[in-house]
C-alpha cells in the first residue's frame, strides 16, 4: 500500500522532471557505493563457527551485489540527460521549507536525549510546546500551552492507568 | 469440526464485550487515523500497535483489524471532502467523490462510499472463510524451499508492482532486506552489521522500522510544506441526512459487485495493494459505462467502486497473511509482524492450535466490517470535524506518539535514535520517490527469508538444486522472474505499437 501520496502529481512532473535526472544520477552513484562498502563490510564479517561457514553470508553478500547492480542500472540510465538546469527561484524558496525539517529533527534528537534525562512528562512537555511555538507562532501561546499540558497529561494516564504500561 | 462451527467459535469470541469494544474503538480510531491525510491504515496499525501489548493474543489482533478497516472507511473522507486522499487506496475516491461534493451532493457521496465499503467487505469475508482452510492446508505441503521460493516472489512482486517503478522497489526491498540481516545470526550466532552496539545485538525491531518510516518520515515530509499552505480549505460542517436515493443505489450496485471480486484477488497477491485495486475497478467501470463521459465529473457509480474495490483488497490482503504467512501489502506486513511478535505463527497451525485467535479474526472481519459501516454513516458529519484540525497542532502531536509507541514496545529509550534515523530515511525515499511498501515487507519476513534459504541449504547439505527440485517452487520462481520483467516487457510492446 503506498503511503506516499503526492497532492499534485501532475504540476510535479512538468515542473521537477530535469531535477529529477540530476537527483537519480546522484542516487545512483549514492547507491553504488553503498552496495560496495556494503559488500566490503559483508566481507569482514567473522565466519560461522559451527557448520558452514560461509553461510551467514550468503545472503548479505546477495544483498550487496544486487545493490551494486541496480546502482549501475541506475546510473547508466541517467547518463545521457546532461542538460540541467535549475531554477534559483525555487532553490531559495526550497531552503526555507526544508529549515523546517531540519528544525524538526534537531527537535526530535532532543526529546530523545531529554527523554532518558527528565523522564516522560517533562520532556514531553518541553518537546510539544517548542515544537507547538514553531509551527503554531507564539502569538497563539495559550492554545500551545494548554494542548502541550492536555496531550502529556492524557497519554500519560492512558498508560499508566489503562494500559498499565509506566512511563519513567 | 466445519468450518462453520468454528465460525460460530469465532463469533463467540468476538462477541464477548471486551473484544466489541476494543472492535468499535479501533475502528473509530481507524477511522480518524485514516481521515488524516498522509496516514494511512499501516501507519495506524503501527501507531497504535503499543496500545495492544497489554491485551490478549486474540483482542490484540482483532483491534489491528478493527483499525485497518476503520482506516479504509475513512481514508476516502478527506477525498471526497477536500479532494486530498487520506492515502493512495483513496486516491481514486477523489475523482468522481470530490466532483460529487461540489455538485452539493456530499451526503450521497459519504453514503456511497460506507456502503460499498460495508458490501464490498462483506462479500470479501465470506470468500475469506470459503479460501482459508483451503489455503491454510496449501501451507502444510511447503517446505523451506517452496517457502523461500514463495518468499521470492513476494518480494519481487511488491517490489515490481507497487508503484510502477522497477528499480527503486528493488532497492527499498534491499534496503528492508538489509535491516533485517542485523543482529546476531541465529543459527550462527555471528553477529552482522551490529558495529559493537550492544542494543543492535537483538536485531531491529520491525515496529521501529515501521513508525519511523510510515509515522516520522510523514510527518518530516508535510514539515516542508507546512508553512506553504496556509490556505486551509474550508470544509462542509453541515450535513443532511447522509444517505442516497434509489435512482442512486440502482446506479451503484452493480459496480459493487464487479469491483468486489477484482479487488480481493488483487489483494491476495503479494504487492499489488489497495491503491492499484481502486484504480483498475474504476476503469473498468469506466469502460464498462454507457455514459463514460461522466465519469470524472461526480458520477456515483465512479465513487462507488473503488471504494468497495478498496475494502475488498485490504481483506484479501490479510487472507494470505494469516494462512501462508505471506503479506499481501506494506499494512498486512504490519499486521503479519504484530503476530510474530504476541509469538504466534501464521499458518494452517494458527487456525489450528489457536481456532480463539484464527476464527477470532475471522469473525471479526464481518463484525468489524458492521461496526466500522455504523461509524460511517450516521457519524460521518460528526468525524469529519477531525478534518478541520489544522495540521500545525497535529504533526507535533504526532511526533509525540511515534516516540511514545517506541518507547512502550521494551519500554525503553534506546531505540530513539534509531527511529529518528528511520524517519529520516523514510523521509528521502519519499523525496526520492522510491517507495516505502517493499522496506517494510522485507524487514518483516526478512528474516523468515534467510533461515527458509539456509534451511534447505542444510536439507540439501548445500546443494542448490534443492530450490528447483519441486514444481511448486519452480512455478512460483518463473512467477516472480514474470513478476520483474513484466514492467519491462509491456514498456517494450508499448514502444514497438507507438513506433509501428
Amino acid at each position: 500500500m503506498s503511503s506516499s501520496v503526492g497532492a499534485s502529481p501532475h504540476r510535479f512532473f512538468t515542473e521537477g522532471l530535469k531535477m529529477e535526472k540530476k537527483k537519480d544520477r546522484w542516487l545512483a552513484v549514492v547507491v553504488l557505493a553503498f552496495g560496495i562498502i556494503y559488500v566490503v563490510t559483508t566481507l569482514n564479517l567473522p565466519r560461522a563457527p559451527v557448520g558452514n561457514p560461509m553461510g551467514p553470508l550468503y545472503f548479505p553478500l546477495g544483498f550487496g551485489i544486487l545493490t551494486i547492480v541496480i546502482g549501475s542500472i541506475m546510473l547508466f540510465q541517467s547518463i545521457g540527460h546532461e542538460k540541467v538546469s535549475a531554477h534559483g527561484e525555487e532553490v531559495t524558496k526550497k531552503s526555507k521549507q526544508y529549515l523546517y525539517v531540519f528544525f524538526g529533527v534537531i527537535l526530535c534528537v532532543a526529546y530523545a536525549i531529554l527523554f532518558d534525562l527528565t523522564g516522560f512528562i517533562a520532556s514531553t512537555l518541553i518537546f510539544l510546546t517548542v515544537f507547538l511555538f514553531m509551527l503554531n507562532g507564539p502569538r497563539r501561546w495559550i492554545a500551545n500551552l494548554s494542548i502541550a499540558l492536555l496531550y502529556t497529561v492524557g497519554v500519560w494516564y492512558l498508560f499508566e492507568k489503562v494500559f498499565l504500561i509506566s512511563l519513567p | 469440526m466445519s468450518t462453520l462451527e468454528y465460525l460460530m467459535q469465532g463469533f463467540q469470541v468476538v462477541l464477548q464485550p471486551v473484544n466489541l469494544f476494543w472492535i468499535s474503538l479501533g475502528g473509530f480510531l481507524g477511522t480518524v487515523i485514516g481521515m488524516l491525510p498522509g496516514l494511512g491504515p499501516a501507519t495506524g496499525i503501527a501507531l497504535l500497535l503499543p496500545l495492544t501489548f497489554v491485551m490478549k493474543p486474540e483482542t490484540a489482533l482483532i483491534t489491528m483489524c478493527a483499525i485497518f478497516y476503520g482506516a479504509m472507511f475513512g481514508g476516502s473522507r478527506s477525498s471526497i471532502l477536500l479532494n486530498i486522499p487520506g492515502d493512495g487506496s483513496a486516491v481514486a475516491s477523489c475523482f468522481d467523490g470530490y466532483p460529487m461534493t461540489l455538485n452539493g451532493e456530499a451526503e450521497a457521496a459519504l453514503a456511497i462510499s460506507a456502503i460499498a465499503s460495508f458490501i464490498g467487505g462483506l462479500i470479501s469475508s465470506i470468500a475469506f472463510v470459503a479460501l482459508a482452510l483451503p489455503l491454510a492446508k496449501i501451507a502444510l505441503i511447503f517446505g523451506p524451499p517452496e517457502y523461500f521460493a514463495l518468499m521470492v516472489l513476494a518480494l519481487t512482486a511488491t517490489a515490481s508492482m507497487s508503484e510502477g517503478k522497477l528499480l527503486k522497489g528493488l532497492l527499498s526491498m534491499l534496503i528492508g532486506l538489509m535491516i533485517s540481516i542485523v543482529g546476531l545470526d541465529p543459527q550462527s550466532g555471528v553477529s552482522r552489521f551490529t558495529f559493537n552496539v550492544m542494543e543492535l545485538q537483538g536485531g531491529i525491531d520491525f515496529v521501529v522500522v515501521i513508525i519511523g518510516i510510515y509515522g516520522l518520515g510523514e510527518v518530516f515530509k508535510n514539515l516542508e510544506k507546512i508553512k506553504i499552505k496556509n490556505a486551509i480549505q474550508p470544509i462542509k460542517r453541515k450535513f443532511g441526512r447522509i444517505w442516497i436515493s434509489k435512482e442512486q443505489w440502482k446506479r451503484s450496485l452493480l459496480p459493487i459487485l464487479r469491483a468486489t471480486p477484482i479487488g480481493f484477488f488483487i489483494g491476495i497477491l503479494p504487492g499489488a495493494g489497495g491503491t492499484i485495486a481502486a484504480l483498475m475497478s474504476y476503469n473498468t467501470e469506466k469502460k464498462l459505462s454507457k455514459e463514460p463521459e461522466r465519469f470524472g465529473k461526480g458520477a456515483i457509480e465512479g465513487l462507488a467502486a473503488p471504494e468497495a474495490a478498496n475494502n475488498a483488497c485490504s481483506i484479501g490482503a490479510i487472507l494470505p497473511t494469516f494462512t501462508l504467512g505471506i503479506p499481501g501489502s506494506g499494512t498486512a506486513a504490519v499486521m503479519l509482524g504484530a503476530l510474530i511478535m504476541y509469538g504466534l505463527q501464521p499458518g494452517p497451525l494458527l487456525f489450528e492450535h489457536y481456532p480463539e485467535i484464527g476464527w477470532g479474526i475471522v469473525a471479526s472481519l464481518f463484525v468489524g466490517n458492521v461496526v466500522c459501516a455504523i461509524i460511517n454513516l450516521p457519524l460521518a458529519g460528526l468525524l469529519v470535524r477531525v478534518l478541520a484540525v489544522p495540521p500545525k497542532i497535529l504533526y507535533p502531536l504526532i511526533t509525540a506518539l511515534c516516540f511514545i509507541g517506541v518507547y512502550a514496545i521494551n519500554l525503553s529509550a534506546v531505540d530513539f535514535y534509531l527511529l529518528i534515523l528511520f524517519g529520516l530515511l523514510g523521509y528521502a525515499m519519499r523525496k526520492l520517490e522510491i517507495p516505502t511498501a517493499p522496506l517494510i515487507l522485507a524487514s518483516v519476513v526478512g528474516r523468515k527469508f534467510e533461515q527458509s534459504f539456509r534451511q534447505s541449504l542444510m536439507l540439501s547439505q548445500g546443494d542448490f538444486f534443492i530450490f528447483f527440485k519441486s514444481g511448486i517452487s519452480i512455478a512460483l520462481f518463473i512467477l516472480a522472474a514474470l513478476s520483474l520483467f513484466y514492467p519491462m516487457i509491456s514498456a517494450a510492446l508499448k514502444r514497438k505499437r507507438t513506433s509501428n
